[in-house]
């Protein structure tokens, strides 16, 4: 076996044990044996980087629908229903203030994931002692500089310092499609709740189109950067259905009919604004 | 697709398997760091590290899940915020100096090397990052690449393993790497 696949099968742990010591031992006396080495050692960790960055970028090309947001739980689903009432009730007049119904919508339902997702939310366990990163604000850092330094610190001096602690979402919980509590929230509340099945597509490459939506195909279509941010989808059912896009603090109406590319603009009713944050907020 | 499929997809190196974890759980993944003090961009940078690490041990053929896949990446999710957390405070109690001066060349060097495996093309960047992060055996590699055999494989990697070696090696002296 020639030197370049010896230290090869070395970095890559593809040595038998006996040929690693044998290998080990000529290493100890091999100046320019170990030099080759961690040379050999470097160009690995180069390449294993590249490939860890390349998996990344490809993960950032994932459209993700929604993202991060306080959503329905079972016990929040009740006072989802009374806010829906309110809510409907703004929406319909925002939509037809010249008209007067005093029909209320009887749903509300909340789409911030992407197709496929799970869609009960967790339920955030308190932890035993209030969070450390409450009381000791830890300072942001920016992105780049974290990325370089990221785990590949120095020595650990973590003894010298409390463990932040960090709130846990049991995940399992999250994920149990149909589970116990989710059918019993929909038997609960079936006639009021719904699931939402708008489906969502994002298109960022668009030069044309950059901020903009269309229903069509029977998904939602967004134009711009929505994959750079997280967005959340409101879907309001009843008499009076409507859709709305909650994205970067604005919320803007999305018409179910509107097939053709149409630019987005915040909603800028103050009552009806209020009234969707509210909701959201809860 | 079921967890099983989903796992075994991702053992067997299918990238489209990851891709449809990393959309599935995003939300669930993110919240965790965003709910603890973490930004947007900082949520979806420890998922995708979370990830990575997950695919590299699937692909190592030494994970054995006895939990949810969304129970494991959760875990890896808080342990690499938690570290992360744990790092920022040390920056805050003005150790910054010591730890950046721990490691100064290796960003450069990663910079010399992702620049060298530019240079190398496509097929060969593949192969090396297929054999050395992937831990992809030869037959894997052929098949995924559509090279005839193993042996194909085996001459390709030793070529563009050769060949990286070399453009490192002129672009910088072997005393400059290793200072």
């Amino acid at each position: 076996m020639s030197n370049f696949e010896l230290i090869d099968d070395y970095l890559t742990n593809r040595l038998a044990e006996q040929e690693k010591v044998t290998f080990e031992q000529q290493l100890g006396s091999d100046p320019a044996l170990k030099a080759d080495v961690d040379l050999q050692k470097h160009i690995l960790e180069g390449v294993k980087k590249a490939r860890v960055a390349e998996l990344k970028a490809m993960l950032n090309n994932v459209p993700v629908g929604g993202g991060f947001s306080a959503g329905l739980t079972a016990g929040k689903i009740a006072a989802a229903v009374v806010a829906a009432g309110i809510l409907g009730t703004s929406i319909y007049l925002y939509l037809r203030p010249g008209e007067t119904n005093k029909e209320t919508p009887s749903a509300i339902v909340e789409n911030k994931v992407a197709p496929g997702t799970a869609g009960k939310e967790a339920e955030i366990k308190p932890s035993e002692s209030p969070q450390p990163a409450k009381e000791q604000p830890v300072k942001i850092e920016p992105k780049k500089e974290r990325a370089n330094s990221f785990r590949k610190k120095g020595p650990s001096k973590a003894a010298a310092t409390p463990k932040p602690k960090i709130e846990v979402i049991d995940p399992s919980d999250e994920l149990v499609e149909n589970s116990t509590k989710e059918v019993s929230a929909a038997e609960n509340q079936k006639s009021a709740i719904t699931t939402s099945h708008i489906a969502v597509e994002l298109n960022s490459t668009n030069r044309k189109y950059n901020f903009h939506y269309q229903f069509a195909g029977g998904k939602l279509i967004l134009y711009g950067a929505f994959d750079k941010s997280l967005y959340e989808i409101l879907e309001i059912h009843g008499d009076h259905p409507a859709v709305f896009l909650f994205f970067k603090e604005n919320y803007y109406l999305l018409n179910e009919q509107q097939n053709k590319i149409t630019s987005l603009q915040p909603i800028r009713d103050g009552a009806l604004l209020r009234k969707l944050k509210e909701y959201r907020g809860r | 697709m079921d967890e099983k499929e989903i796992f075994e997809r991702i053992r067997k190196g299918d990238e489209k398997a990851l891709e449809f974890i990393y959309k599935k759980y995003y939300r669930m993944m993110t919240k965790l760091v965003i709910t603890n003090s973490g930004t947007e961009d900082e949520a979806r940078d420890v998922y995708q590290d979370a990830l990575v690490v997950f695919w590299q041990k699937a692909r190592s053929g030494n994970l054995v899940l006895t939990s949810k896949i969304s129970t494991y990446i959760y875990s890896i999710c808080q342990n690499l915020w938690r570290k992360e957390l744990d790092r920022k405070k040390r920056l805050s109690n003005e150790e910054k100096d010591s730890a950046e001066s721990l490691d100064m060349d290796s960003p450069e060097r990663e910079k010399i090397i992702a620049k060298c495996l530019e240079q190398l093309g496509e097929t060969c960047r593949k192969v090396l990052m297929y054999y050395y992060f992937d831990e992809m055996s030869m037959q894997e590699i052929a098949d995924k690449l559509g090279f005839a055999n193993t042996d194909t494989a085996k001459t390709k990697k030793y070529k563009c393993k050769q060949k990286l070696d070399e453009l490192v090696k002129a672009q910088y002296s072997e005393q400059d790497f290793l200072d």
